[in-house]
């Protein structure tokens, strides 16, 4: 028996004895991705919202459209993995209003030229990796954390690259 | 308040969000469930592979002259490394002669593998906030190249055996 068979058996066995505290456990990983996914959707209006703004031109606005695309991405991820859980997706804002982020929400409505953009985006990918490094500590299963880990790098690539 | 102030105080009620679970113990709880057992044992041999890494990587910056704040990173990883394995088994291993720290691409192959296999969720913390530093410290070595500082969704550097391809 392999030992990733090993441990899976051993995870189903522990499953079988202690129910409650598998569901409990199923619902804190849920949980900890709903708050990441919040996170994404509300990163993904943000970015949208910049580029409706038109206020980051040439080279900027091509790494904003590419950067955007990562984060859509990282949403439709997380979106997969609560699938599997079961649990529901929160809904991604459609509106300015619908950001429940409040300081986001007011960087947001104080947009006006390209540097008030990019201090929003080095601000906005600075909040994803403390929040990714805190999602660490809540999650427990091993394709959640690689998935997170793989992430929370992308969001530290991603704060180099509006700082650069 | 400055917008910065606003987006600090944003992070840390994530962050308090993260970790309201009323079924976590706190720190020192689990701190103290966990150490003395075969799993601490474990992250602590996990923790000294980094820590050869992070040396080695450290060797080779102060070696190399780079700038001042990376030099005081990579010192800052390694001390960190060194503490989190006092704090749980002991001394560390003695570096290994020979070897190459093999850039920071391999430092995030490394902590991303780690994550997953840490038993002690609080150093799960730790060594996102080291593979955030790496991961950092790799677009950063991609900018200065003139090279896309961010080309990938997902980054989970590049592992001793897939370095050349």
């Amino acid at each position: 028996m392999r030992r990733r068979d090993v441990l899976l058996a051993a995870a189903g066995a522990a499953s079988l004895v202690r129910p409650g505290a598998a569901a409990a456990q199923g619902s804190r990983e849920a949980d900890v991705l709903t708050r990441a996914l919040r996170l994404e959707h509300v990163t993904v209006f943000a970015y949208d919202a910049i580029a409706s703004a038109a206020v980051l031109t040439g080279a900027r606005a091509d790494r904003l459209r590419r950067l955007r695309g990562h984060e859509a991405a990282h949403a439709a991820a997380l979106g997969k993995a609560l699938a599997a859980l079961g649990a529901p997706r929160p809904t991604a804002p459609r509106a300015l209003g619908d950001v429940d982020v409040p300081q986001v929400h007011a960087a947001l409505a104080a947009l006006h030229d390209g540097d008030d953009a990019l201090a929003l985006l080095v601000e906005l990918e600075r909040l994803a990796v403390e929040a990714y490094r805190a999602a660490l500590d809540g999650l427990r299963d091993a394709a959640h954390l690689q998935l997170v880990a793989t992430i929370l790098a992308a969001e530290a690539s991603h704060l180099v690259a509006w700082r650069s | 308040m400055r917008r910065r102030a606003l987006l600090g105080a944003g992070a840390a009620a994530l962050l308090a969000g993260c970790g309201d679970d009323e079924d976590r113990p706190s720190g020192g709880e689990r701190a103290a469930e966990d150490r003395g057992g075969e799993s601490t044992l474990a992250d602590a041999g996990l923790l000294d592979d980094a820590l050869a890494y992070e040396r080695r990587t450290a060797e080779e910056i102060e070696a190399g002259g780079a700038p001042k704040a990376l030099r005081r990173r990579a010192r800052a990883h390694v001390e960190l490394l060194e503490r989190l394995i006092r704090e749980r088994r002991g001394e560390p291993r003695p570096l290994a002669p020979g070897g190459s720290a093999g850039g920071q691409d391999e430092l995030v192959a490394l902590y991303v593998d780690m994550v997953a296999k840490l038993s002690e969720p609080a150093l799960r913390g730790a060594v996102g906030g080291l593979l955030a530093d790496a991961a950092r410290g790799a677009a950063e070595q991609r900018a200065a190249a003139g090279e896309d500082p961010a080309p990938s969704a997902f980054v989970a550097g590049v592992r001793p055996e897939e370095r050349g391809r």
